[in-house]
């Protein structure tokens, strides 16, 4: 379940381990309050997308409210299997990092330093529908893992990259959500991303990252050996 | 002389009588020069003419607002009016509104809380415009650590001193470039009575130990700051805020509110309040009367003096009603001439919609991994 980072897993992943069932979407359709839960149940709706997006054309909005609904088709199957979730949602670090930043280029008055109480404030107004969807869906699943994503910041952004990063992890943690952190494995001292993890483009990892994480994976994942395996295999492969 | 001849000169005198009483100074007067016309028929309504601005305020005119508690009010109200109220440190993107307020942003101009006295605010404008060296001093509290000059801006304090100093360092870029792109700054006056560190000189904003610090007596001195040395604390910020900006004008206000409390040796707060207020009041009249570049607008009048019976202060006496503040602008505005049509506001609608382009974007990078996936039918084993 998640945005591009669980889309990549699942390609890694094939052909040796397939999911049987998967809720993904690029995270603009996870942007906002996406979800409501009551006693009907937990649904991923589209009912806030006018207030989250007001530029968005008839079409575009068409296409989205579509987008939602099949996400929401898919979230009701994963529930009724009551299976183990994993999930990359809410890991969106670069879309809050970047939308800080577009903020402060475009009005000079925006203060370039926050202070570490005001970064958790902004965080805990930001973060606090994905909260709510994992504490959800945990009273329904019972075992929801979550994947800290690669940790691909500009050296500008670093503090509220690591800040929102170090906020999922925290929270996610106290509400009994297992967190997968291979930030020690694939990043620096700064907690970088090495650039031999770094995919092509400017915010995914690439195929060696997801190798380290299925391996990491496997620890709580016994199906996930299947990929350890086949990168031991490939390892193995003599010159 | 003559019974006639008297009768003669009486009328004579009386007839040069009535017209000195036709030809003194006061003849000539408006209606507001006199109190029964300007107040006492007029309360407890605007007073007509009360405030004749000096120079040309309009919609667009990019006007600033710093000082005690009571000047909360005024930018609020110039912005709520349609006028041009800038702030040059506005809240970081995302902070919602009420956590903004709570963090100190959107009361003032600048981010520097209430400023009671003026050395304060000279203080900051100091460090802003490279005057003087900014002092280090920092109060630390049980690991929290809080400016001296604004201990009330970060909730529980900052919690590093790097992080206060940063914080300090953000406010005095916003001061250098408000102050440069404004045209007016209004100036409450709150208070003469200010604590200091006797060592280093550094006048606090509020007593060591009220809202954070802990009161050394060795340490902290109190001042009750007399006419001069106000008045050449405001001419220290008028000139400080021409260094920045040669153009900039000020308007002075006193702040009606009386002292919550008085330091002052054997003083009752009522006469403390008095002179406090007097002092105030004689320095901005001075300053207004001296320099074609300061203004007086008088809400410590309407307020505090009697015409109104107190009847815009809450039952405390001290704290002024909405409707006081209301009472107040309505004297402002009704003394600004031009149209009051509402200025759009220049800056948020442009961010959010740099905000939304740049997640678009954004969007444009993640779709190209999952536009496969949105134009395929759900997985099926989901269907």
């Amino acid at each position: 379940m998640g945005d591009s980072h669980a889309t990549l897993l699942r390609k890694h992943a094939a052909p040796d381990l397939l999911f049987e069932w998967s809720v993904t979407a690029p995270a603009k359709h996870f942007f906002g309050k996406f979800h409501e839960a009551d006693e009907m149940g937990l649904r991923i709706t589209p009912d806030h997308l006018t207030a989250q997006f007001p530029n968005l054309d008839e079409n575009r909005l068409q296409a989205m409210q579509n987008a939602r609904a099949r996400l929401n088709d898919q979230l009701q199957t994963v529930l009724e299997a009551k299976v183990p979730v994993l999930s990359t949602l809410g890991g969106a670090t670069y879309r809050f990092c970047r939308a800080h930043a577009a903020a402060h280029r475009s009005d000079p008055n925006q203060p370039s330093k926050l202070s570490k109480k005001m970064i958790t404030v902004i965080l805990q107004e930001f973060c606090q529908h994905y909260l709510d969807f994992y504490e959800a869906l945990l009273e329904r699943c019972g075992n929801v893992t979550f994947i800290v994503g690669p940790s691909r910041y500009p050296p500008q952004q670093k503090d509220l990259w690591l800040h929102y990063d170090g906020f999922m992890i925290d929270r996610l943690s106290q509400i009994g959500v297992t967190v997968v952190d291979i930030r020690p494995e694939t990043c620096d001292a700064d907690l970088r991303l090495r650039s031999t993890y770094e995919a092509d483009d400017v915010l995914h990892a690439n195929a060696a990252w997801y190798d380290v994480l299925c391996d990491n994976l496997s620890m709580h994942f016994p199906a996930f050996d299947r990929i350890a395996k086949r990168t031991v295999a490939k390892d193995e492969v003599p010159e | 002389m003559t019974l006639a001849d008297g009768a003669f000169f009486s009328r004579q005198v009386r007839a040069h009588s009535a017209l000195n009483q036709h030809m003194n100074p006061y003849t000539s007067l408006s209606s507001k020069a006199f109190w029964r016309t300007g107040v006492a028929d007029t309360a407890p309504d605007v007073f007509a003419d009360l405030w004749t601005p000096k120079f040309s305020i309009t919609p667009t005119t990019p006007i600033l607002t710093v000082g005690s508690c009571f000047a909360q009010h005024l930018g609020r109200a110039l912005r709520d009016a349609g006028y041009r109220w800038e702030i040059p440190e506005t809240a970081p993107y995302g902070l919602p509104e009420s956590a903004a307020a709570t963090f100190h942003y959107g009361y003032f101009s600048f981010r520097i809380g209430n400023v009671y006295t003026p050395v304060v605010l000279e203080t900051w404008l100091n460090w802003a415009a490279g005057q003087k060296t900014m002092d280090r001093e920092i109060w630390e509290v049980d690991g929290a650590f809080y400016d001296p000059l604004r201990p009330q801006v970060e909730p529980g304090g900052f919690e590093t001193a790097d992080e206060l100093f940063a914080a300090r360092d953000e406010t005095l870029a916003a001061m250098r470039r408000g102050i440069a792109d404004s045209d007016i700054f209004v100036l409450t006056l709150g208070l003469t009575e200010a604590w200091q560190n006797s060592a280093t000189g550094l006048t606090y904003a509020t007593c060591p130990g009220t809202i954070a610090g802990s009161f050394d007596p060795e340490l902290h001195v109190f001042r009750n700051f007399s006419f001069e040395k106000i008045r050449a604390q405001v001419r220290g910020i008028r000139t400080l805020l021409q260094s920045l900006n040669p153009d900039i004008k000020m308007i002075l206000t006193v702040s009606p509110v009386p002292l919550t409390a008085t330091a002052a040796s054997d003083q009752h707060v009522l006469t403390a309040t008095g002179y406090s207020k007097s002092v105030l009041r004689a320095v901005a009249g001075e300053l207004c009367a001296n320099h074609a570049d300061v203004d007086y607008f008088p809400s410590y009048e309407i307020v505090a003096l009697h015409p109104l019976k107190g009847a815009l202060f809450e039952s405390n006496l001290r704290s002024v009603r909405p409707a006081g503040v209301v009472h107040v602008m309505k004297h402002f505005f009704a003394a600004l001439d031009g149209g009051r049509s509402a200025v759009p506001d220049q800056s948020s609608p442009d961010m959010q919609a740099a905000v939304e382009q740049e997640l678009e974007a954004l969007d444009i990078v993640c779709e190209d991994e999952q536009l496969e996936k949105l134009q395929e039918p759900p997985d099926e084993p989901n269907t």
